[in-house]
């Protein structure tokens, strides 16, 4: 099979506003236990290679599998961190051992009234098969056969 | 899988028509009875007999005749196809903000 070579960009902007006050938002990124209680797409994976360098330079690695379904790798650096105000990463990701994407990620903490408002801008390009929404269709798939799976039980 | 895509398709269908999701509206607060549904809506009672029944088709209400009167209500659960869905157009950072919400609000003591 050849593969088709080609790249997509896509930037996206997420923001929410959490009721808890910006160090704990903060400690849930910075603090390994915190972060493995929540990083990660939850019970329906199987967890593999984990690495937690929280520094700049420092490295991270979140590795899972769907279950039947295949390998994902989450590589970060870590490129400026500035307490309770931003985290900024390079990653990339690979699905089944194919890259399938780098990013940069600035997250950033913002007091306000109610707790924090937190803003996650990505910047990514996607390569070859995963240019277009392949992966997220296929995770988004497989989660959906299993919810399905849930519903019908 | 093509199961629940029929479903959704029809779900989103009746839902689609304004008048429809008026009634479902009305519907989630109470059970009414046809006549009482009809009273707000400026249409003969036989169109919307017709959309009760796209509704209770797409399963999204039932129907019990009582004597000379028919109530209808909301079918609960009827509508968890499209929440199902919805959850599943998320993309992978916006579940992961979901979790981040959702340990914090689990670890987070109130009044913090």
């Amino acid at each position: 099979m050849t593969i088709e070579r080609r790249l997509a960009r896509a930037d996206f902007t997420l923001t929410r506003d959490y009721p808890a006050a910006v160090d704990r938002v903060w400690d849930a990124f910075a603090e390994e236990e915190q972060k493995l209680a929540w990083w990660g797409a939850g019970d329906a994976i199987e967890p593999g290679e984990w690495v937690f360098e929280f520094r700049v330079g420092g490295r991270d690695v979140a590795e899972g599998k769907f279950h039947d379904g295949p390998v994902t790798r989450y590589e970060a650096t870590y490129t400026d961190l500035v307490e309770h105000v931003r985290i900024v990463t390079t990653y990339d990701m690979w699905l089944d051992g194919l890259h399938m994407s780098t990013s940069v990620a600035s997250l950033e903490f913002e007091p306000i009234e109610k707790g924090t408002r937190f803003t996650h801008v990505e910047h990514g390009v996607f390569f070859d098969q995963f240019w277009a929404d392949g992966p997220n269709r296929e995770h988004g798939t497989r989660g959906l056969l299993d919810s399905l799976g849930t519903y019908l039980a | 899988m093509p199961k629940y895509h029929d479903e959704l398709t029809e779900v989103l269908r009746a839902i689609a028509d304004p008048t429809r999701r008026a009634v479902v509206e009305r519907l989630a607060k109470s059970p009414a009875v046809v006549s009482e549904l009809a009273a707000p809506f400026e249409m003969a009672l036989p169109s919307l007999m017709q959309h009760l029944r796209v509704l209770e088709e797409a399963g999204l209400v039932t129907s019990h005749k009582h004597g000379r009167v028919r109530t209808v209500s909301l079918r609960p659960g009827g509508l968890d196809v499209v929440h199902l869905w919805l959850g599943e157009q998320r993309t992978p950072a916006e579940h992961q903000a979901d979790r981040l919400g959702l340990h914090l609000t689990r670890t987070t003591p109130k009044g913090t």
